[in-house]
């Protein structure tokens, strides 16, 4: 499980270079995302480009992802492929985080 | 035995047996995926994944917990156009599979945990789980 940052002046975009968040990793990526939101404020965003699979563990650690944001902190997601996009409808968390398309227009949403 | 399933006989299309470890269940999905795509069912793929991902990692964490090391069983076959998923452990009883959730947590709690069995009741037609002779059984149907 890698995580690579692309530090942007209006957000930060989080790679996930991995094509599984599930039971196996998702105590690693909760870490590594807690150390990588440590570092700066301001709006994450999520790439989930490479991200075929997620299931109740991945989702779980997305949620705590979330969850140890300080004030000032945002977590949005993009690019949910087919498996993932399911996984957050059916437990409605399409309803929690905004969901962009691809990072970048994620970036671009938070510049207007 | 109805009419309309002495026309569709149950085929099976993969049995496996393998250790129950969440390491493993990638390789276990892996497989499925592939014989499911071979029936002809692969609109159903995505949901087997997700549904028979929930059911290994509660079998791993649940059944055998970390003192345990066992074995799962998967038993895939085809029904016309249903899928037939029979999963089967030797470990402690699942309470997680005997019940019934139809909702899931409600998504403000942002719950870290607690979606497996909604994520395998949304996606099966039917969900089944019983216990006989130290054996926990679990059977999936999957409708295209």
């Amino acid at each position: 499980m890698e995580l690579i940052v692309d530090a942007l002046p209006t957000a930060t975009i989080i790679h996930v270079n991995a094509t599984r968040i599930d039971a196996p990793v998702a105590l690693q990526f909760k870490e590594g995302m807690r150390t990588l939101t440590a570092r700066t404020d301001g709006r994450f965003i999520l790439d989930l480009e490479q991200v075929d699979f997620i299931d109740s563990s991945g989702l779980g650690a997305v949620v705590a992802s979330m969850k140890q944001l300080r004030p000032g902190q945002t977590l949005e997601l993009a690019a949910l492929q087919p498996i993932v996009e399911k996984v957050f409808r059916l437990t409605r968390m399409d309803t929690i985080f905004k969901i962009h398309d691809t990072a970048d227009q994620g970036v671009v949403s938070g510049e207007g | 035995m109805s009419a309309a399933k002495a026309d569709a006989p149950s085929v099976v299309i993969l049995e496996l047996c393998l250790p129950a470890l969440d390491v493993v269940t990638p390789r276990i999905l892996s497989r499925v995926d592939t014989a499911v795509a071979r029936a002809g069912l692969k609109d159903l793929c995505d949901d087997v994944q997700i549904v028979l991902a929930e059911a290994l990692n509660n079998i791993a964490e649940h059944a055998y917990g970390r003192v345990a090391l066992g074995a799962v069983s998967v038993t895939v076959a085809r029904h016309g156009n249903d899928l037939c998923i029979d999963i089967a452990d030797w470990g402690r009883p699942i309470i997680e599979h005997a019940v019934h959730d139809a909702t899931g947590p409600a998504p403000e709690d942002l719950a870290e945990g607690g979606y497996g069995r909604f994520l395998i009741q949304a996606l099966s037609s039917e969900a089944r789980y019983s216990r006989s002779g130290g054996r926990n059984n679990l059977f999936l149907r999957l409708t295209a």
